[in-house]
């Protein structure tokens, strides 16, 4: 009995967190992992009395349904005016279609999928990722090259190249690609700094790369929305959703691939994994991006405490397994089963949760603009980072912000802000990261 | 095939190289990041070089125009026209029409040899998925207009060609006896997707190995030239095989410019039960990157110092007959690996997809419903084209 | 009939566009960019209006995803392109997802059943180092305990044999904390030699030593002691290979010899009819379980004691687990009041006797005792030891009123108060100051 009451402890704090990370559904941008640092600094002071499992269950809870729900603001609040955004994301248009709900509940079917993933396959599976682990560790440096190599030469050009002469039409084409290399390599001379050279205080030196990550995706959105002329229209609650069983199963066949890369690798994140999965399942429906999306998030930030979880695996690898180790270390196989029925039971809790707060949002964008809204997040934002890590974080913050701005305005991809932690990492497991810290005076 | 899937191939053929495989392990050197970067160079040097230096002749920017298919069929006669009596090659290319971020306006020129005829067409608008939107249509009595050209026209692609998305489509007609022959994007492996630029290319491979070696080879007689001679191979293997890749379609390359000139006409591979193969189709693309992967994953396996895992074949052999040479327990370990990593997964998937195309009797891929070589071709053009399109 | 069917489709025309003008007053946009005519910089070409060209029974639909019209055959929206046959219904899919509650409570009931299988010592390998591993075994050590700065916790050590080998088990701070306060008679957590346990940890495995390192509390269990009445006698007489060594056993007597050693409290406690034998309690349980009664037993009081047998050069020796059930049975100390001058008056009287003097002041220090007497200008002044571990909360300095409780002994030529550790002795400032 003491058992089953350690148990239903652990699940009621886990569903707390899937709770809790409704509010930050609202917020776009905003990451479950900036809250779970709370958590962490919350805990520190009792971990001499607390069971650490009770934290750990709160930030997965935060962390589940973070990853289900991080697609509202996805959804509803990533406005496409095309005076500023070249190619339309497929959530978007759905959006501006007023079909916004519909999609939140394609991301989420994503994410069903990826939870059954998580929960059925990861342990079956166990094995495989130990051996994959065990072949593939001293050549991460080159994967992690390989992903920087082909983000870099697979963009392709979105102008049309017209100009008189050849070197009017090469300038006209590269339009957007030099924005995109620039903003590379200027988000990999950021990363460094971050890595090398970070200034922020030593007590929030965990939550070092939050401001720059938030800064380079979360700002630049919320300043677009803020500029842009649209308006959003009235959204339908759809009863039904357009989608067949194969392009459900290839759309979250992808999500998968994607996830179970980016939480295995280092440094990757769920956008380029998603995108590299999207290639090389050669998909190309709207339908099966919204999912595939919702599938490899969920793998990507559950899927890496999962992993961290099992047992002769423990691969920390993601933020939440990463703050996690900062006061726990997983053993046991009980544990690793007490983290998957947190994740199944928090999984089903946040798709109802999801389903209840599109429809929230779309009464609140009846009644309030979404740019009033997104200023109340900027804001936010910049309260949290100021917060956790000071004015040393705000002003990374902003820098990041600036960069973030640069493929935003000039159409390229903004996938490229990414450099910010992998250059730095490839750097770094090639080991010639110091090196080149040196020459850029870091060191 | 993608480009995702020439630069996993390129890879992939970069970790048969034992050398860089141990120098990644000893010495952390990423040598082997060439095969992928070189596995999908052909591309780019098309798409993001060759296409904007190509010189132009008559183009036709619709928006400037006024949408006026009749300026669209004559300049397209007047190309052909002028091709046959000069002799030379000419080019013809058609800009898109982007009506907003979603928002494009479908054109269209069709040939029809017999009356030698030229047909544009202004048509509906399409979203970038190139799916239209019905009744978006003009009237068709404004909305189209005719050219005669003189020659005969050897023209092996689909007869009607669209503008639809991104970039439009260029032309060049060349002059074949008293014809004219009709190129589709004539800058497109016109020099880029051959052995003798990827050999020359691969020099800067070389360059890399070489002063890259690791240290232990650094001292080693003619240890630099071997390396560099690893990085040439890296490289060249890896263009290589993107050539060699894109000779499944239908659309071949110039193989060995500048002795040769004119694209080959590629081997057409057919896929059991599907057909040919378009460069965008998800099943040869996913089969394609799933091999590739599976096979690099086994090189790394096995040329480390310390083997994760080992085919129970292997195993199984050596107890019989002993221990067997490096190459012999490879080839029997592969066997072993592929069978269950590679063959199984991907028939259970080919099987599967197979049983539902022909369930859906609208895909082209029903067996029984064939399109025309002509039509393919032109697909696969096209799907040259949009393989750059990718959702940020 | 063509005549009907081309005048109904010239009606509907008109009711489409008397429904497109409504829109477009109205500032609807058909679709997400609305495209002028000046925008496309087109004359007539191209009539927007045409979109609505449809039949009765084709205006009736409506598209389940964007809610609008559907004004074309087919079985796509015009408006959105969505498929208005294949679709999926959310109430479906939400069932589907109960599965995952099923697996959640499935998985809840795979871990409450979940054990560590305990794996032999010997068969132990390089390869099981830093891996989560269980072992059974007796605890074959009196355990150590390296205390920390603070004094309140500390490592914990001691090795544990399975019959096929020896392990070293170590916890660090925070979970030797938690043994600590959690240790109690019934519910024993300080392991101690003889015990048998039950413990997982990190497996920390060398070419030269093996180890298991305790991450949670919850890893260790300790059976439960059984402690056979054993004769004084029969210990004292035993050889070395007449008793089984990591016996549980209990002894009652009297002491008649005490020893504090730095490392540990050696007590001999006799039956009464001349066999003896030695209590060795080492300083390590009594730091991890408590002083108990281990410094306020002495020579003459009767104790029962439990522990471990364990042969020691020519005896058998009991090593208690525990300091919590090695019970004095003398009375409890009574202090008695007096005063300075009265004590260096009496000292015969109060020899051996335990006196507290109240309020009386420092007088002077050296390096390990001070003076105190009644008042500064008393001329009268006794010397106060305090021993290793004592009680001494007061600062020694000169001036300090203070509160002293201890034993009046001679000590040389001169008298003193002695501050015995273990005990109720103590000397704490003087009104708690």
């Amino acid at each position: 009995m003491a058992v089953l009451e350690t148990y239903l402890i652990y699940m009621l704090y886990a569903l707390l967190g899937a709770l809790i990370s409704v509010g930050l559904s609202f917020i776009p941008s905003l990451h479950a992992y900036n809250v779970v640092g709370f958590a962490v600094v919350a805990y520190l002071p009792f971990m001499d009395t607390v069971d650490p499992m009770i934290p750990v269950m709160l930030m997965i809870g935060i962390t589940v349904g973070y990853a289900t729900l991080s697609t509202i603001s996805f959804n509803y609040l990533t406005i496409a005016d095309d005076s500023i955004i070249f190619y339309v994301l497929p959530t978007s248009k759905y959006l501006m279609q007023g079909r916004a709900h519909e999609a939140t509940v394609l991301s989420g079917i994503g994410a069903l999928i990826g939870m059954a993933y998580v929960v059925l396959v990861i342990p079956l599976c166990a094995p495989v990722f130990v051996i994959l682990r065990n072949v593939l560790s001293p050549f991460m440096f080159l994967i992690i090259g390989f992903v920087i190599c082909f983000y870099i030469l697979s963009e392709w050009p979105k102008d049309f190249g017209v100009g008189k002469t050849p070197l009017q039409r090469l300038w006209d084409g590269w339009s957007t690609l030099l924005p995109g290399l620039f903003t590379f390599f200027i988000s990999s001379i950021f990363g460094m700094i971050i890595f090398y050279k970070t200034f922020v205080p030593l007590n929030a030196a965990f939550q070092s790369i939050m401001p720059a990550i938030v800064g380079l995706f979360a700002v630049p959105s919320l300043v677009i929305n803020l500029i842009s002329k649209m308006n959003i229209p009235k959204q339908h609650i759809a009863k039904s959703v357009d989608a067949s069983w194969e392009q459900i199963l290839r759309g979250s066949g992808a999500g998968l691939l994607g996830g179970a890369f980016a939480s295995f690798v280092p440094a990757v994140t769920a956008g380029p994994a998603s995108l590299m999965a999207g290639h090389f399942t050669a998909q190309r429906s709207d339908r099966m991006f919204i999912i595939s999306g919702g599938a490899c998030r969920f793998v990507y930030y559950v899927g890496a405490v999962a992993l961290f979880f099992l047992p002769g695996l423990n691969k920390s690898k993601g933020g939440l397994a990463i703050m996690i180790n900062l006061f726990f270390v997983p053993e046991t196989t009980e544990q690793f089963y007490i983290t998957i029925a947190a994740i199944a039971i928090t999984g089903f809790v946040s798709f109802f949760l999801l389903l209840l707060v599109s429809r929230g949002v779309i009464k609140l964008l009846e009644v309030v603009n979404y740019k009033y809204i997104s200023l109340v997040a900027l804001v936010l934002i910049f309260i949290i980072v100021a917060a956790m890590t000071g004015w040393q974080g705000t002003l990374i913050l902003i820098v990041g912000g600036l960069i973030g701005m640069i493929p935003a305005l000039f159409h390229a991809r903004r996938g490229n802000c990414l450099a910010v932690i992998l250059t730095p990492i490839m750097l770094n497991m090639a080991g010639v990261g110091p090196t080149v810290a040196g020459w850029m005076g870091l060191l | 095939m993608k480009g995702i899937t020439h630069f996993i191939f390129g890879a992939m053929l970069a970790t048969f190289f034992v050398e860089a495989v141990r120098a990644a392990i000893l010495e952390k050197n990423a040598i082997i990041l060439l095969g992928g970067c070189y596995g999908i160079l052909p591309d780019t040097l098309d798409f993001k070089l060759a296409r904007y230096i190509e010189p132009e002749q008559y183009v036709i920017d619709p928006w400037t125009t006024k949408f006026d298919p009749q300026l669209i069929a004559t300049t397209m006669a007047k190309a052909i026209n002028e091709a046959h009596e000069t002799k030379k090659r000419t080019k013809f290319k058609i800009h898109t029409v982007k009506l907003g971020a979603d928002w494009w306006r479908r054109l269209s020129v069709s040939f029809d040899l017999e009356k030698k005829i030229i047909t544009a067409r202004v048509e509906g608008i399409i979203n970038t998925g190139q799916v239209p939107i019905p009744g978006t249509e003009p009237p068709a009595e404004k909305s189209w207009a005719i050219a005669k050209y003189k020659p005969d026209l050897i023209h092996d692609y689909d007869k009607e060609s669209f503008v639809q998305i991104f970039s439009g489509p260029d032309f060049e007609f060349v002059p074949v006896g008293d014809k004219v022959r009709v190129d589709f994007i004539p800058w497109h492996r016109r020099w880029s997707h051959s052995f003798t630029y990827g050999a020359a290319l691969g020099f800067l491979g070389f360059i890399l190995g070489y002063i890259f070696t690791p240290s232990y080879l650094v001292d080693a007689e003619w240890g630099r030239v071997y390396f560099g001679l690893i990085g040439w191979g890296i490289a060249t293997f890896g263009f290589w095989g993107h050539v060699i890749e894109d000779q499944t379609g239908l659309m071949g390359s110039n193989l060995f410019p500048p002795f040769t000139k004119d694209r080959t006409k590629g081997l057409s591979m057919h896929y059991p039960g599907f057909g040919n193969a378009r460069s965008s189709d998800a099943i040869p693309n996913f089969m394609w990157n799933w091999s590739a992967v599976a096979i690099a994953i086994y090189n790394f396996n096995m040329f480390s110092f310390k083997r994760a895992f080992t085919p129970p074949l292997i195993t199984y052999v050596t107890d019989i007959y002993g221990p067997l040479p490096f190459i012999l327990e490879y080839i029997v370990g592969f066997i072993n690996y592929a069978l269950v990593v590679i063959v199984a997964p991907l028939s259970v998937i080919y099987v599967l997809s197979y049983l539902h195309y022909r369930k859906n009797k609208e895909d082209e891929r029903f067996p029984e419903r064939k399109i025309t070589e002509e039509e393919m071709r032109a697909k696969e053009m096209l799907a040259e084209m949009g393989d750059g399109f990718e959702m940020d | 009939m063509a005549e009907d069917s081309s005048r109904l489709q010239e009606v509907n025309r008109e009711e489409a566009k008397e429904k497109l003008k409504d829109k477009l007053a109205e500032g609807q946009k058909l679709f997400p960019q609305e495209v002028t005519k000046e925008e496309l910089k087109l004359d007539s070409t191209i009539n927007m209006e045409s979109q609505f060209v449809a039949s009765e029974a084709v205006l009736a639909r409506v598209c389940p995803s964007c809610d609008e019209p559907v004004t074309v055959e087919g079985d796509k929206c015009n408006r959105c392109g969505a498929n208005l046959v294949t679709r999926r219904t959310i109430s479906g899919i939400s069932l589907s997802a109960c599965s995952l509650l099923v697996v959640g409570i499935l998985f809840l009931a795979l871990a409450s059943v979940t054990t560590t299988p305990i794996t032999p010592i010997d068969s132990l390998t390089l390869d099981d180092n830093y891996k989560h591993i269980r072992i059974k075994g007796v605890v074959s050590s009196v355990p150590d305990f390296y205390m920390d700065k603070y004094g309140y916790s500390g490592t914990l050590r001691f090795e544990v044999n399975d019959t096929t080998g020896e392990i070293t088990v170590r916890s660090y701070t925070i979970v030797t904390k938690r043994f600590i306060d959690k240790d109690t008679l019934d519910n024993p957590r300080i392991p101690g030699i003889g015990d048998t346990v039950d413990v997982q940890g990190q497996a920390i495995i060398s070419e030269t030593s093996q180890g298991i390192t305790i991450k949670s509390e919850r890893d260790l269990s300790i059976s439960k002691r059984e402690y056979q009445p054993m004769a004084i006698s029969v210990i004292d007489t035993a050889g070395q290979y007449s008793l089984t060594p990591l016996t549980l056993v209990e002894i009652s007597g009297k002491i008649i010899k005490k020893s504090n050693y730095t490392s540990a409290v050696s007590l001999y406690v006799e039956d009464g009819k001349g066999h003896s034998a030695n209590v060795y309690i080492p300083v390590s349980v009594i730091q991890l379980t408590g002083v108990g009664d281990v410094y306020r037993c002495r020579v003459g009081d009767n104790v029962t004691a439990r522990g471990a047998l364990e042969w020691y050069k020519d005896h058998w020796e009991i090593i208690p687990q525990t300091t919590k059930n090695f019970i004095c049975h003398a009375e409890p100390i009574v202090y008695n009041k007096t005063t300075v001058t009265e004590l260096m008056a009496n000292v015969q009287a109060y020899n051996g006797k335990h006196v507290e003097l109240t309020n009386v002041v420092i007088t002077g220090t050296t390096t390990y005792t001070f003076l105190v007497a009644d008042s500064e200008t008393s001329p009268v002044n006794v010397t106060v030891y305090v021993a290793y571990g004592a009680t001494c909360t007061a600062p020694k300095t000169v001036g300090q009123r203070v509160n002293v409780r201890g034993i009046f002994v001679p000590y040389g030529n001169s008298w003193e108060v002695k501050i015995e550790a273990g005990t109720d002795d103590q000397v704490v400032p003087a009104g708690g100051n």
